[in-house]
């Protein structure tokens, strides 16, 4: 996925066309935080704080390096916060590595699925993972950054992401089958 | 040490092993081919933003703009009120209040007055009048002359801002950020 702001946007560029950065990324970041914290409205609330919280800290931004990792960084860093906000209030502890409650509803589907059907349990398969895998999933994909990107909003090595991703991807052979990941 | 701690811990150090193994490394190729789940990933559309959106955060960037300066110029304000109160109690003495009240006693007035006036008695009289009327309120002095000189300030902050001079210069960008221009 290409960005236009991928590298070397001006701060001057950035503050006169913000809305055009807004229309740019509010999609994918909103397909992100949803994945990420799995609630619509703190989803949009935290798509929203993470283009301000962007505007307030432009002259922060370092041009040499790609606008969407900073941007994603700082809503992967809000999703955070928030997460273990809602987590304190609900007094179960906040990990990463805890799996989504829910399991997915389609273990070892038919491949004749229908798309909409295809599309539900990929979503089901994918809401499963436990956040660890899920992020860099997300971030490699919904978000288009690379490894090495992907390793610097995650604050790891682009070795862990990797392998992250292979376990990610193990799961949901696992869950899905391995056949009709394949087709 | 909790369990998380440990699973996290255990986790880490199996994840930077995995990322050393050629093996894997080999794996994670095909996995960039896994098409299906990156599609997925890149293309659903599982929470759909208010049409209005990128409106909405423009809207709330004011905002927060708004409130950032309101309380830039309150802070600065107190702050250099509370200088001047200090400045001007050292200046003038401690006691500088009740040196003042003492001065504004009716006859010393009207002593002060006397060469302006023809009947020093009628105006020794009238200011004593006046200051029976004025006497209640003389307590508020203080707290009026504080809140006078936070107004001023505050006015004079505000068209400081309205100017974007002294304080409200505009920020100096990012030396890295003007590097590149947008391509």
């Amino acid at each position: 996925m290409n960005w236009p702001y991928e590298v070397g946007a001006s701060l001057s560029v950035l503050q006169g066309g913000f809305e055009t950065v807004v229309q740019q990324f509010q999609r994918p970041l909103a397909q992100y935080l949803y994945r990420f914290v799995l609630q619509r409205e703190v989803a949009i609330d935290l798509t929203q704080e993470t283009f301000v919280k962007a505007f307030q800290n432009l002259h922060r931004y370092d041009n040499t390096r790609p606008f969407s990792t900073w941007l994603f960084s700082i809503a992967s860093n809000l999703a955070k916060d928030r997460m273990r906000k809602i987590s304190r209030a609900s007094e179960v502890p906040y990990s990463e590595h805890d799996d989504y409650v829910e399991e997915p509803r389609f273990r070892r589907p038919d491949r004749q699925l229908e798309t909409a059907e295809l599309g539900q349990a990929l979503e089901a398969a994918i809401t499963a993972l436990p956040l660890l895998y899920r992020e860099p999933l997300l971030l490699r994909h919904t978000a288009g950054l690379n490894v090495e990107q992907t390793a610097e909003v995650l604050g790891t090595t682009a070795g862990v992401v990797k392998t992250r991703l292979f376990r990610a991807r193990a799961r949901l052979q696992e869950a899905l089958g391995k056949e009709w990941l394949s087709q | 040490m909790s369990g998380d701690e440990d699973r996290l811990r255990a986790s880490e150090r199996f994840d930077e092993a995995a990322s050393a193994d050629p093996e894997n490394a080999a794996e994670l190729d095909a996995w960039e081919d896994f098409s299906l789940i990156a599609g997925h990933l890149q293309h659903s559309e599982i929470v759909t933003l208010p049409p209005d959106f990128a409106e909405q955060v423009q809207r709330r960037i004011q905002d927060e703009r708004s409130k950032r300066d309101f309380v830039l110029v309150l802070q600065t304000a107190s702050l250099t009120g509370l200088i001047l109160t200090l400045v001007a109690a050292t200046a003038l003495g401690v006691n500088w209040w009740q040196r003042l009240l003492d001065f504004v006693e009716p006859g010393n007035l009207a002593r002060l007055s006397a060469p302006f006036t023809f009947d020093a008695a009628k105006a020794g009289l009238d200011i004593r009048t006046l200051y029976q009327h004025v006497e209640p309120f003389l307590h508020l002095l203080p707290g009026a002359f504080l809140t006078t000189t936070i107004a001023a300030l505050l006015l004079e902050l505000a068209i400081f801002r309205l100017l974007r001079i002294g304080p409200f210069q505009l920020k100096a960008a990012n030396p890295r950020t003007y590097s590149h221009s947008l391509p």
